[in-house]
């Protein structure tokens, strides 16, 4: 598969993708604008080079640990907040991070930041980049890995499920090892890999006892009395009140109870 | 405003007695920092544990720094993968990791240099000049974001004052609206994010905020109406119109 150098894209490259993102949004057989990928009108490249091929991920542990290789010579703090470069790479992996009906239509997710991080828009105030689909499986393949995030890593790469969401929008309990870990034993079969299933309910407002939004609550409170960011899960676990139990137990026992 | 009671034990180290300095990277190498704690008189038992925490962007780092008794700076303070103004946490601890004590929003100082209370940093910025940032730094410490496409945006922010003249009231005057009116603060809590603030605008303004000092009722018109006269002192003071003319002219 050819080689790519990777770019980011211009203010035009940006309208272009959302233009682009709008019209499918109408239209299923809409094309993406000719050049965008590599006209100057809409891309640049980025420095030092680095490049790309069109390759398959099954989920976001590929998709993590190919991009973390590729975009290594890149200063990662610059790699994290270049929104244009995500907006880039959404696009040339398109087929990748776009979801998919059972009959093979596209599903569109209803946000352009799942594939488009506009610098202009999405940077103000409530930052909603981390659903970008590929910022988020390199962010969260980088940050913690298999030893932390086996079941977000395990997740398919178009879609961001309640438990990547809730997480990585939880920004210091995100940044914290020991949270990391302990969501991870709780919600992770330890026999698959994956993600135990009922961890957020079923709508965006529910919070099922000892899901993840209940988990948050508690880590909130808790840090009122104990330094919850800075602990590790052994020292975690004990802390939390009962409706957690269930989870503890592998999945097999989860889907009896 | 917003009043805090505090129902835990867990006591409040004082700003005052934290003084941390950033020494920055070379070369796009990566920064450090060192930091003095005085935490004498706290009546913490010498045996509590201590960490310091480095919180920047997405991105947060532990350092372990001895005990009470026995502070002991960590061997490696390189802060890696953080953003460029980061803030510290001080946290003492006991066994059993419940907080004794905590400093939140540590703004540490710039080697060689003076404490910056307005962060500079370039940005994409579309065709905006210049814009205000609340989210990234820490609570209280905004960032003025300049456009990078602009050549020499940053030079010209810092020596230029016409720009600076043109620039930074309107800067205050948003920083001020963002303490009072949005995050309704206390303007004489001395240990509040905003603290530092208060303590620049007090050097050029000296005016009672608005029932400060009397029963009378703070309503938004009073608290509008001291931050324009902030403002006003401030540009007075530092950047007046006439001089700039005058400069503009010659």
């Amino acid at each position: 598969m050819a080689e790519q150098r990777v770019c980011e894209l211009t203010d035009a490259g940006i309208r272009a993708a959302k233009a682009y993102l709008a019209a499918l949004r109408r239209d299923a057989d809409a094309k993406p604008p000719a050049g965008l990928l590599t006209d100057s009108r809409y891309s640049r490249p980025v420095a030092p080079a680095v490049s790309v091929e069109q390759r398959t991920f099954a989920n976001r542990r590929e998709a993590g640990e190919y991009l973390k290789g590729r975009l290594a010579p890149l200063d990662s703090r610059l790699v994290e907040d270049n929104a244009r470069l995500w907006s880039w790479l959404g696009m040339f992996y398109f087929e990748q991070v776009v979801g998919r009906y059972a009959d093979g239509r596209m599903r569109i997710a209803a946000a352009d930041v799942a594939y488009v991080i506009d610098p202009q828009s999405d940077r103000r105030g409530d930052i909603q980049s981390h659903r970008n689909r590929l910022l988020a499986a390199w962010d969260i393949y980088t940050r913690h890995g298999d030893t932390r995030a086996q079941g977000l890593l395990s997740h398919p790469l178009s879609g961001m499920e309640q438990l990547a969401d809730r997480l990585l929008g939880a920004v210091e309990a995100y940044r914290a090892p020991g949270i990391m870990d302990l969501a991870n034993r709780l919600y992770t079969d330890p026999a698959t890999g994956t993600q135990k299933s009922g961890i957020a309910g079923g709508g965006q407002n529910q919070r099922p006892p000892g899901g993840i939004v209940r988990l948050l609550d508690v880590l909130n409170q808790l840090y009122m009395t104990y330094d919850v960011y800075g602990m590790t899960a052994e020292q975690l676990l004990p802390l939390l009140p009962p409706e957690f139990e269930r989870w503890q137990a592998p999945a097999a026992s989860i889907a009896g109870s | 405003m917003i009043r805090r009671f505090n129902y835990t034990q867990r006591k409040r180290i004082e700003k005052q007695r934290v003084s941390i300095e950033l020494h920055e990277p070379d070369d796009g190498g990566v920064a450090t920092f060192s930091a003095t704690l005085n935490l004498a008189d706290l009546q913490l038992p010498d045996d509590a544990r201590l960490d310091i925490a480095a919180i920047g962007g997405r991105g947060a780092m532990r350092f372990a720094w001895g005990t009470v008794g026995h502070p002991q700076p960590s061997p490696d303070c390189r802060l890696t993968r953080m953003s460029a103004n980061p803030s510290f946490r001080i946290i003492a601890q006991d066994a059993d990791n419940k907080i004794l004590a905590l400093a939140n929003n540590i703004t540490p100082k710039r080697a060689a240099g003076r404490e910056s209370l307005l962060w500079l940093q370039e940005d994409d910025l579309g065709q905006e000049v210049w814009r205000m940032d609340f989210s990234s730094g820490a609570p209280g410490r905004p960032v003025l974001q300049v456009n990078s496409a602009i050549s020499g945006i940053s030079a010209a922010m810092r020596q230029d004052d016409a720009m600076r003249g043109l620039v930074l009231p309107a800067a205050l005057r948003a920083i001020l609206t963002k303490a009072l009116i949005v995050d309704d603060v206390d303007p004489t809590d001395s240990d509040g994010d905003w603290s530092d603030w208060f303590g620049f605008v007090g050097r050029f303004y000296f005016t009672d905020y608005p029932g400060e000092n009397s029963d009378e009722q703070r309503d938004k018109s009073a608290v509008i109406a001291w931050i324009e006269g902030a403002v006003d002192a401030f540009t007075q003071q530092r950047f007046p119109a006439s001089e700039l003319y005058a400069k503009a002219r010659a």
